[in-house]
């Protein structure tokens, strides 16, 4: 393992060159560039504040129910985004995978490092709620950076799995969306995790998604810290899934030039 | 110690896996569980079988055979693409590889951020590409276009720009796989050139190349692979008259037969290409005898047949000849059947692929003929580099020498034919 990251670090230009490359190309010749960075959550928000606020009115605890939504999504859309790009970046990139030596988890990294521009992007409409609806920072708006950090470590265990499964088995770009799905639902991203019975909750935490999710609500909106300990199991099932995720990809790509 | 070591390598490539769908992989997942091996050894294809060589620091190495010979692997398990299934492969130093030009270009954005791109992808830090950009887009020509998006290039202004910034890469190693087969006559002769210097500069190279002269002009070494096996490794030209006599016609090599023209009244059944010894052969070398065998049958009675026979390459006919022009009558009965031979003492014809058409003609005037069979035979040649360049080999020397003047230098014995 320290090998393969040795060898990372020393293409490291590669990486940041293709980060770039990732996202020039994502918005070059669409006609609002980078706004839709900020258009895509945006509207999502819209929506989902029409229905949850007016409609079905899920308790938030006195958080306005937009910037409440959007404090999830703006998370949740950087790994969705990562997973369903990431996932075909091996095979997008066939022709280099072919022809040229590199360490080939550059391209998945990439794409999640690539989500973190978008997801800069996007905060700004996130600042700008913050402003409108008169919400402070606390203290514990310090634990985002963390937060954040071992969902960068979560998401890319999932895309170096993904993207190098994608590589033999073709089926693998079809069962993302739905898994994506499904992880959503199970992540409190549109409701409030309070409504999730009580005796379900410990299995439901162990989603680390769950964790990161509720961190980042409770860090910014409620300004209150985290369960330490669902913190600590969040950290520990990311970083095997990540350790796991690039032991399989390392061992996998042996053979990625010969079977893509 | 020497820059590349290939001990006894091996590389087999699975027939049917990848097209990857989980519905094609469940049969075998199912052979595991079940207890059967699950791998279908039958199934292998070897690329490579049992290959080792040695390339000292410094030496250009060039590899040549046929299609599927395996060339194209050994320098996708040199540049680590891939990797050996069994064997060992040691390799000292920096490696790059020119082989897929432009590769790692993406067709919106423009040849600056392109060059940035590849360079880094080839292995170069940003601030060597700061240093070295200037003297990559002078390379290219490409000056006026820099800031175009790459998709707006034609083909070969794609290529020069990959070029461009692949030999400005500095590496220890450097792979070179049949890059120069575009772009135009300029360019080229530039690239060859810069080739050139990698070589006075001492870098090891290994060239994979269907052009003989590349070979012949950059090559110290060559391996001749043949299905995956060293058939010879050493003196360049050796191994490329081996190439060349004995293996490379062998792609070729269909010896026409053809059956049910009965309905004509003199039909060719067979054409085959024969060596000075009478065996067949698709491939010769320059100044090597050749015959072109022509078997037919009358179905009719025919009187005095005119047999031709036309060398070409491509469409051009080079040159043609009839028994017409020997003075060569003979009567045929329906059943009879007989054998014409064009007999060449000398090929004058050098590096290439040629075809022959044959026939036979009522007279050496008429446009009718009774049987004729366009690229009937292929065959290829092989020349030595002194022979020349072109198509035709006309016996030649050169002498250079000084004349009067204090100042004028001689340059010495040029290179021969126009190169």
């Amino acid at each position: 393992m320290i090998a393969y990251v040795r060898e990372l670090a020393a293409y490291r230009e590669l990486l940041w060159s293709w980060v770039g490359r990732e996202v020039k190309v994502r918005y070059k010749q669409s006609l609002l560039g980078a706004a839709w960075a900020i258009l895509q959550p945006l509207s999502a928000t819209i929506i989902m504040a029409l229905v949850f606020a007016y409609f079905v009115r899920l308790p938030t605890g006195g958080i306005p129910y937009p910037i409440f939504y959007y404090s999830a999504l703006l998370p949740w859309t950087f790994t969705v985004t990562s997973i369903t790009l990431g996932t075909e970046s091996l095979v997008r990139n066939m022709h280099l995978v072919t022809k040229i030596y590199f360490p080939r988890e550059i391209l998945p990294l990439a794409s999640v490092l690539a989500g973190l521009v978008d997801l800069s992007i996007a905060s700004v409409v996130f600042v700008l709620m913050m402003l409108f609806y008169r919400f402070p920072l606390g203290p514990t708006f310090l634990l985002v950076p963390l937060l954040l950090l071992i969902q960068v470590l979560l998401t890319s265990g999932v895309v170096l799995f993904s993207s190098a499964l994608n590589v033999f088995y073709r089926d693998v770009r079809f069962i993302v969306p739905l898994g994506v799905q499904l992880w959503m639902y199970l992540t409190p991203i549109i409701y409030p995790v309070d409504l999730v019975p009580d005796r379900f909750r410990a299995i439901y935490m162990l989603n680390p998604m769950a964790v990161l999710i509720d961190g980042y609500r409770r860090a910014i909106l409620y300004q209150e810290w985290p369960d330490p300990t669902q913190l600590l199991v969040a950290t520990a099932v990311s970083l095997l899934v990540f350790v796991l995720a690039y032991a399989y990809f390392k061992r996998a790509e042996a053979v990625f030039a010969d079977v893509i | 110690m020497a820059a590349i070591e290939f001990e006894n390598v091996r590389k087999a490539y699975r027939r049917r896996f990848g097209r990857g769908s989980l519905r094609d992989a469940l049969p075998t997942l199912l052979g595991k569980v079940v207890g059967r091996d699950g791998k279908d050894h039958g199934d292998l294809l070897w690329a490579l079988d049992g290959v080792s060589f040695e390339v000292e620091k410094g030496e250009v190495l060039g590899i040549i055979g046929p299609n599927g010979a395996g060339k194209t692997t050994i320098l996708k398990l040199l540049s680590r693409v891939t990797r050996p299934t069994s064997g060992r492969i040691t390799v000292r130093g920096r490696v790059s590889a020119l082989i897929e030009l432009g590769a790692g270009f993406h067709p919106d954005l423009s040849g600056r951020e392109n060059i940035y791109l590849n360079g880094a992808i080839l292995g170069l830090k940003r601030r060597e590409i700061d240093e070295k950009f200037d003297s990559i887009v002078a390379f290219s020509e490409l000056e006026e276009f820099i800031d175009m998006p790459v998709k707006r290039y034609s083909s070969g202004m794609f290529v020069r720009l990959g070029f461009a910034v692949a030999v400005h890469v500095d590496p220890d190693v450097l792979l070179i796989d049949e890059v120069l087969a575009v772009g135009d006559y300029l360019f080229r002769d530039k690239c060859v050139r810069r080739i050139q210097e990698f070589r006075d500069a001492g870098k090891t190279m290994v060239i994979v190349s269907h052009n003989k002269e590349m070979i012949q002009k950059l090559c110290d070494r060559a391996l001749f692979l043949y299905k995956g096996k060293v058939m010879f490794l050493g003196e360049t030209q050796k191994a490329l008259d081996l190439y060349h006599t004995g293996f490379a016609g062998e792609a070729l090599r269909r010896e026409m037969e053809r059956e049910g023209n009965a309905g004509r009244e003199m039909e060719i059944t067979r054409v085959e290409l024969l060596d000075g010894e009478g065996k067949p052969r698709n491939s010769f070398l320059t100044t090597e005898p050749m015959r072109v065998r022509i078997h037919f049958r009358a179905n009719a009675p025919v009187d005095n047949p005119v047999f031709y026979s036309r060398i070409r390459q491509g469409y051009r006919i080079l040159h043609g000849t009839t028994t017409a022009r020997f003075d060569i009558q003979g009567h045929f009965e329906p059943g009879d059947e007989g054998v014409a031979e064009v007999f060449y003492e000398s090929l004058n014809l050098l590096n290439g692929e040629y075809n022959i058409n044959v026939g036979i003609k009522r007279d050496h005037f008429s446009p009718l003929t009774y049987d004729q069979i366009d690229g009937a035979v292929h065959f290829v040649v092989g020349s030595r580099f002194d022979q020349g360049g072109a198509l035709v080999y006309l016996p030649h020397w050169w002498e250079v020498e000084k004349v009067g003047g204090k100042e004028q230098e001689s340059k010495g014995a040029g290179e021969q034919g126009d190169g």
